[in-house]
């Protein structure tokens, strides 16, 4: 059975931020991680692609309601699949 | 979520009409309902089907199969692949245009920088719809509107109450919805927006209040009264037309833009009076679609006597949880079994991967 290799904190950091900038066509200096992710107003489309980009990207299932929780930050949601 | 056995809970409309076609081929079916405190909503009843020992699941136009999907519910969308795609309506154009599909001229924003929208105004040399992104049963649909101050009003009202915005050519023609079941089209009916017809003596408030009377009359739940408020005052005015004016006889004055049955318009099975390459043009386009295994597609043709060609129709939208009960209780027309199409193609496809 294969283990999955712990997911880089950092590098997710970056990827969200730069995932969340393309998605919404803004440069990554306007994504602040400590805003709530409700700010950037991603509707259930792209909280399904991110979820599904994610997986890709890093091998781990997040369920897409994690980017609809109004008060979760980009810092919140990195520090919730790390820690998962 | 718990799931259980609800053998006296009422099915939705459409599902009704699923269970009779699974009855009338000989599958089993069950009503269930997901648990959730004592707490029944409409989208919590499920008609479960067993089609050659795999276990579905129909609910209100939306088809789950064997599997899991990424909102953990009770089972895979049976379009799950084409889904991600076509949910996306501005995705979906783009995807159409680039297989060589014909599709209206269009633009996406984010409410976010609405202001990106209003700058757009005049990269539109026609009239533009102003539609959400991602909605349905033609909510938030803004047709035919001609000057600016429209164009921002139509974009702020629709920016309420969704993030992402689409601008596109509002396309002229009749509107029709192509009902495909793999590998082609089974059903296609036309939707008139919400009108009155003048007698040269009645106000369009009489004409309406008798149309509504009709309809309660009739009392077809896919064609309900329709409510005449300051949306159709403002739709009227748009037009240069109020509640008070006197239509010539056979004048047409339509109250709403929208050509869905569920926004008020009548609808009407059509077949032999559509060119036959139109159903041709709708199955190839929705074969492209990986995944695509039935839909409903929304067309606008120019001229339905004439042949397909590039600029005489427009896809306007592919959705893959279509409403089937417009098919079932057109305002005038014959029946055409949309549930029964499915259920024909479902165990098709089982048997020949059996």
């Amino acid at each position: 059975m294969t283990i999955p290799a712990p997911v880089d904190r950092d590098e997710l950091h970056r990827w969200i931020i730069v995932y969340l900038a393309t998605v919404i066509g803004e440069p990554s200096e306007n994504i602040d991680p400590t805003d709530a992710i409700s700010e950037y107003d991603l509707d259930s489309i792209d909280a399904v692609t991110a979820a599904l980009d994610l997986e890709a990207a890093f091998g781990v299932h997040v369920h897409p309601e994690t980017f609809l929780l109004d008060d979760a930050s980009i810092d919140d949601i990195v520090a919730r699949i790390v820690g998962v | 979520m718990p799931v259980l056995d609800a053998p006296f809970a009422q099915l939705d409309l459409m599902a009704v009409h699923m269970q009779k076609a699974a009855i009338a081929r000989g599958i089993p079916t069950a009503i269930k309902q997901l648990a959730d405190e004592g707490r029944t909503r409409k989208t919590d009843i499920w008609l479960n089907l067993e089609l050659d020992g795999e276990q579905f699941f129909y609910n209100s136009g939306v088809l789950l199969g064997p599997g899991r999907d990424h909102w953990d519910r009770l089972g895979r969308n049976v379009n799950h692949d084409a889904a991600l795609l076509l949910s996306h309506k501005y995705k979906t154009k783009e995807f159409l245009d680039e297989h060589g599909f014909s599709v209206p001229f269009g633009l996406l924003f984010r409410r976010r920088t609405l202001e990106k929208a209003f700058e757009a105004y005049d990269r539109f040399s026609g009239p533009i719809c102003v539609k959400p992104n991602h909605g349905s049963l033609g909510k938030g649909v803004h047709p035919s509107i001609r000057d600016r101050f429209w164009y921002e009003k139509a974009l702020r009202r629709v920016a309420e109450n969704y993030p992402t915005i689409i601008a596109e050519d509002s396309v002229e023609g009749e509107h029709f919805r192509f009902f495909y079941v793999e590998p082609e089209v089974v059903g296609i009916r036309c939707g008139v927006p919400m009108s009155v017809v003048g007698d040269g003596v009645s106000t369009v408030a009489e004409l309406a209040a008798a149309k509504n009377a009709e309809r309660r009359m009739r009392a077809l739940p896919t064609h309900p009264p329709y409510p005449i408020d300051e949306t159709v005052v403002e739709f009227l005015g748009r037009f240069g037309h109020s509640l008070n004016d006197v239509p010539a006889p056979d004048e047409r004055i339509y109250l709403s833009g929208v050509s869905n049955g569920s926004a008020g318009a009548d609808t009407f099975p059509v077949s032999d009076e559509v060119h036959p390459s139109y159903r041709d043009v709708v199955a190839q386009a929705c074969q492209a679609v990986p995944g695509l295994r039935f839909a409903g597609v929304d067309l606008v043709i120019a001229d339905k006597g004439q042949s397909a060609t590039m600029g005489n129709h427009w896809f306007l939208e592919i959705n893959v949880n279509p409403m089937i009960a417009g098919f079932y209780y057109p305002w005038e027309g014959e029946v055409v079994d949309i549930a029964g199409a499915i259920l024909d193609m479902l165990l098709k496809r089982n048997r020949a991967s059996g």
